[in-house]
């Protein structure tokens, strides 16, 4: 378990969407955080300091330009999570894995994965 | 003509039989944000709408939640409990001119409330614990005192108001760090894990936004304990107002404060709307009319209401 700050969060964390966010909801997000980050904002009044503030401004800019292009936000997924090896592993008991949301378990979906892999144990590719 | 309430034994058996009950907490650090204001509309709203709403004023150093409802008489109160005049809380309750919804004001005779120790503190808690009512509401007042705090972890949940303003923003956050640290200290004692905490404190009493530092240390040394102590956080979930909102943009301020907190103090803070700010409030207060009554289809009111039906019916 680790606790992310803000510099260690994925693109979709920063700007508070899921996955699956279509581009508008991106796109509103995206103006959301940069109302709520920038320099008049009162917001961020006292728990940031301006250069926090700069940096977590540049990350959510790059993180919208990123993902507001189909591309790069495809390049994106597949760099940080379909190439991850607890991905492919989540994927053996779902149908599709477009499906699949990565998200940290709970300790009941844990457990229940446990129970899963005694009576159905994945097959090795 | 307002008596004591004497509610029959049939309310206290339900509650043995698991009645949920919820308390509402309504605090935010800083004063003149219209907590007093916010509760007692709020509370006005869910009576209509529950008939079994009480009113607590824990505005230990300045209660006025008698005066927002146009009570003027004086009756027992929270001083008269906590000096043991009255053995029980709900000998000091009181009924208001609205259907539904009692009071327990806040006193006007007993000196230093404020300065309550923890004794009495403790004695209060535990009596509004198992006070005989299906809603509670209380007013905790201005500060992050340590009574303040407590009374705000009382509650299920807690609901901060705040002003679009540096000032009560700043003392907003303020609160909510008071909180988290209070979590802290009462989750590592009940769990024992003191030890291993106060060779890291140092790092919260310092700099207290290095709350990731704090707990990612602490996963360093003891991931178990980290563990209790995160889960203890994710559970702290209280709620925001944003009263007082003149423009766009102070509407837009409640979201934007959710995901500060959310990304710098580990905390997931639940938006419930924003207040329009409205002259009449003031003119009702000074005319000692509820300002709720009064005017009904304003859009504070209907702000208040969305807001009551949003958390009470969620």
């Amino acid at each position: 378990m680790k606790i992310k700050n803000v510099m260690e969060m994925d693109y979709y964390e920063l700007l508070n969407v899921s996955r699956n966010s279509s581009p508008q909801e991106i796109e509103r997000a995206f103006e959301l955080c940069k109302i709520t980050y920038e320099r008049d904002s009162i917001a961020h009044y006292s728990l940031l300091s301006e250069e926090d503030r700069k940096l977590v401004l540049e990350r959510i800019e790059k993180a919208y330009e990123t993902l507001r292009d189909s591309r790069k936000r495809k390049a994106y997924d597949v760099e940080m999570f379909e190439s991850k090896k607890d991905y492919r592993e989540r994927a053996f008991f779902r149908k599709t894995t477009e499906k699949l949301l990565i998200e940290d378990t709970t300790e009941r979906a844990s457990l229940w994965r446990k129970i899963k892999y005694l009576f159905f144990a994945p097959r090795k590719r | 003509m307002y008596q004591v309430n004497t509610e029959s034994k049939g309310s206290l058996l339900s509650l043995r039989q698991g009645k949920e009950k919820t308390i509402w907490a309504v605090g935010g650090g800083k004063g003149g944000t219209g907590k007093s204001f916010v509760s007692a509309s709020m509370a006005i709203h869910l009576a209509s709408l529950e008939k079994d709403v009480t009113l607590i004023d824990a505005d230990l150093g300045g209660p006025n939640l008698h005066t927002f409802l146009g009570m003027k008489d004086s009756n027992l109160d929270l001083g008269d409990f906590v000096t043991n005049k009255v053995p029980n809380l709900k000998d000091t309750v009181i009924l208001t001119p609205f259907v539904g919804l009692k009071l327990i004001k806040g006193t006007e005779n007993v000196l230093f409330m404020a300065n309550m120790n923890y004794y009495k503190k403790m004695k209060l808690i535990r009596h509004i614990k198992t006070f005989d009512a299906k809603r509670v509401i209380i007013d905790i007042g201005t500060g992050a005192s340590y009574n303040c705090i407590d009374f705000f972890l009382l509650s299920n949940p807690g609901i901060l108001v705040v002003n679009p303003e540096p000032t009560s923003i700043e003392n907003a956050y303020y609160f909510l760090k008071s909180c988290i640290i209070r979590i802290l200290k009462v989750v590592t004692e009940f769990y024992g894990i003191e030890d291993l905490v106060n060779k890291i404190a140092v790092h919260i009493k310092d700099n207290s936004k290095s709350i990731y530092t704090f707990l990612n240390e602490i996963i360093s040394h003891d991931k178990n304990s980290a563990h209790i102590l995160f889960r203890a956080l994710k559970r702290f979930n209280p709620c925001l107002i944003i009263n007082n909102a003149r423009s766009e943009r102070d509407f837009l301020l409640g979201q934007s404060i959710v995901d500060v907190v959310k990304k710098y103090l580990v905390v997931d803070l639940n938006f419930l709307g924003a207040i329009p700010h409205d002259e009449k409030i003031h003119t009702s207060l000074k005319r000692l009319t509820p300002y709720l009554s009064t005017y009904p289809n304003s859009e504070v009111a209907l702000s208040i209401r969305s807001i009551v039906e949003k958390l009470a019916y969620k």
